[in-house]
């Protein structure tokens, strides 16, 4: 393994730890919102076992369930950023609020906890132990603790896979670590005590239902088990994507950043570079790198999707000065021509020359537009940049044609910018055309290029549909 | 001449096009055209015909083709390539070697060459000589005896086991997602090693110290193979290399 696989490897070894409760914090996010129902539901049903209770027995009952009420609403509260937000409106709520938003994510007791737990063991009671409510029917006594140790089952559950376990960056205490495993013994031995049938009421419920329910907490190492198997998977995962994006990321910048610049080093060691195609060369270098980079952010459309003008237009947009880019607007039925990769190329070298071309004349408005048109028999693709400067004729001094042409045809000679693009979009049966519009009465130049589709396997014409 | 050039960027058609004296005059002895993938190509070839391709090794992620597909396309046109390329790049030399091991091109054209030596190999290619450059003995396969890349995936099965292993880093994970014992995921990690560490010193030049390290301290090879497959993943999952191996198997019966 050479140095710099060494390197990642470790990076994504950090990244791992991270991910492991990154992911658990998303997960209990889920797993604490689903949860919440489930216990306002059961809740509900426990509610519901009041119908047949003595008239004399409904103010403890009330009162027991009341408390577990508290318990589940602020329980909601702790997982929901508005309800915090508004329960801190009330006054003197500020300090639950404080203690509910900063006990998220770590291993520790919180209100909601303590209330749901105390609730819990007070409904308990009310079916089954020391002192049950009488006159319940025994099917509804059964269903009442069932309810009970249910509820009580699922709060603890997200206790033990609470994702402050696996906080790296606010760790666990000691104790709350050696407390974690013992959860599930002392659970059981809690609802052993709480259940035991002490009192007649109490042994309307089948010994064996009490058993069972008794020794349910056990069912949390294997919870516990799968939900660390599955922590695990997901960092593992993530190394693997990390791993992956890093290559995917090498091979871009590769094709899209070196190869410009491989060119443009090639062009400054030859005889006699040429500045108008070292120009171009760095401005191709610097939109691929834009380019690469709004795809590494996840700001570009993903490679599947058809590359359009838009794309290109909010990539040079994004790299001219803020000055420039107010002084500029694009045709809003441009944005959507979709292009081949050998058009959007060349569409990525006229847009950038003709542009800053109009910019550098001094214009205070630079309109685009890009379209495709049937012309003599084949589809061509064409980029107009028309500004309000002060035009061709003013601009280079030259005499111009009745039509508001250059007699030359284009500024420059064989080694300007303008010179260089006309033979790349010449060699696909195109041209560059400037035109002056002082000859039609208004002010600037219209800078046209056009040039033959280059979409041999209908890219573009597949991605704009029958109408495109 | 004309000459057709495979490649995902417009840049390097306009290079060997001003090479060739074609970028802005169509009377000179060489004409030149593009293609932006191997699909692009065939289109191409639909219409046009070439007497010569520069052939580049990756088209970009929008593309899932190599270049292999297009070596393969210009062989069944019995059309002559040269491979096309930018020497350091480590995840990309397997292609190379596939290249040459199944396609037997004329040339390895480095992207680094002035725009004179491009012209003076195409004039060569033209004048049906050979194009040597310092690069290609290490890609060519020997007259005798089997290849590096016959050696380092000799089946279909241990290109399973190389995409395995570009994913998962576990024996078991390993010949799980293969379909293969644990016994045959040992002998591949036996005996593809050497090749491995062939291909990395000769081709990437790593020290041959670093590699032989692993088997001195008897560390696993799993895992120095492991990173090796995800670097040249790419390689390993390309279609192209599949096929051609397949089709190897099928001649050999």
């Amino acid at each position: 393994m050479g140095t710099g696989e060494t390197a990642r490897a470790g990076t994504i070894a950090d990244n791992g730890g991270s991910a492991v409760y990154e992911t658990s914090v998303v997960a209990a996010a889920t797993l604490w919102s689903a949860g919440c129902w489930l216990r306002a539901g059961l809740l509900a049903a426990m509610w519901c076992t009041l119908c047949w209770m003595p008239a004399a027995e409904l103010p403890r009952a009330a009162f027991c369930l009341a408390v577990a009420t508290a318990g589940i609403l602020l329980a909601f509260v702790h997982s929901s950023e508005r309800a915090l937000d508004r329960l801190d409106r009330f006054p003197g709520a500020g300090r639950l609020v404080a203690h509910l938003s900063t006990t998220q994510g770590r291993a520790t007791v919180d209100a909601s906890g303590l209330a749901e737990g105390l609730g819990m063991a007070l409904a308990t009671t009310l079916y089954a132990g020391i002192a049950p409510v009488h006159g319940l029917p025994p099917a509804v006594r059964t269903a009442g603790v069932v309810l009970a140790i249910a509820y009580i089952w699922d709060a603890v559950l997200q206790a033990v896979i609470d994702p402050g376990w696996y906080n790296r960056a606010q760790p666990p205490s000691r104790g709350m670590r050696i407390f974690r495993p013992t959860i599930p013994v002392i659970l059981a031995g809690l609802i052993a005590a709480f259940v035991w049938p002490l009192s007649d009421e109490g042994r309307e419920v089948a010994p064996a239902v009490l058993v069972l329910l008794a020794g349910s907490p056990l069912l949390y190492f294997p919870a516990w088990a799968a939900f660390d198997v599955l922590l695990r998977s997901s960092a593992v995962q993530v190394r693997r994507a990390s791993a992956q994006a890093c290559e995917n990321a090498g091979t871009d910048m590769h094709s899209l950043v070196k190869s410009p610049l491989i060119i443009l080093h090639q062009h400054i060691h030859t005889r006699q570079p040429e500045l108008a195609e070292i120009r171009r060369l760095s401005w191709a270098a610097i939109l691929n790198v834009e380019a690469v980079r709004r795809d590494l952010s996840g700001i570009a459309p993903p490679p599947e999707a058809p590359q359009t003008f838009d794309e290109l237009w909010r990539t040079f947009t994004s790299i001219v000065p803020f000055t420039d880019q107010r002084r500029m607007i694009a045709d809003a039925g441009s944005l959507a021509v979709v292009l081949s990769p050998t058009d959007c190329q060349l569409a990525q070298r006229v847009l950038p020359d003709l542009a800053t071309n109009a910019l550098r004349s001094g214009a205070s408005e630079v309109s685009v537009a890009c379209w495709k048109a049937v012309d003599v028999g084949s589809r061509h693709v064409h980029i107009e940049v028309v500004d309000d400067g002060p035009g061709i004729g003013a601009s280079t001094g030259l005499p111009l044609a009745v039509d508001g042409t250059l007699p030359q045809r284009l500024p420059g000679g064989p080694g300007s910018s303008l010179w260089a693009l006309d033979d790349s979009v010449r060699r696909h049966g195109g041209a560059i055309t400037l035109v002056d519009r002082s000859v039609t009465g208004e002010r600037g130049t219209r800078a046209h290029a056009r040039w033959q589709e280059q979409d041999r396997i209908g890219l573009a014409t597949a991605a704009a549909g029958p109408a495109g | 001449m004309r000459v057709v050039v495979v490649d995902d960027m417009l840049a390097w058609e306009e290079i060997v096009a001003t090479s060739l004296g074609s970028m802005s005059s169509t009377d000179g002895p060489y004409q030149v055209a593009g293609a932006r993938s191997p699909a692009d190509l065939a289109a191409l070839l639909c219409t046009e015909s070439f007497e010569l391709a520069f052939v580049d090794i990756n088209y970009g992620k929008r593309v899932r083709d190599s270049g292999l597909a297009a070596l393969r396309i210009l062989a069944e046109r019995q059309i002559p390539a040269v491979v096309f390329w930018n020497k350091p790049e480590d995840n990309r030399v397997l292609f190379v070697l596939a290249a040459f091991q199944f396609f037997r091109p004329l040339a390895l054209v480095p992207k680094t060459m002035s725009r004179a030596q491009i012209r003076a190999a195409v004039d060569a290619v033209a004048a049906g000589r050979a194009v040597e450059t310092p690069e290609l003995e290490r890609y060519r396969p020997p007259a005798a005896g089997p290849s590096l890349l016959t050696r380092l995936v000799p089946s279909v099965g241990d290109l399973m086991i190389w995409r395995a292993l570009s994913v998962f880093a576990g024996r078991t994970e390993v010949a799980r997602e293969a379909h293969f014992s644990l016994r045959r995921v040992d002998n591949f990690l036996r005996d593809r090693f050497d090749a491995m560490v062939e291909v990395q010193h000769r081709l990437l030049d790593v020290p041959m110290d670093a590699l032989t390290d692993v088997l001195e301290s008897k560390q696993s090879r799993l895992a120095p193979m492991h990173a090796f497959a995800q670097t040249h993943q790419a390689f390993f999952r390309d279609e192209e290399l599949a096929r051609q191996l397949r089709e190897r198997e099928r001649d050999r019966g």
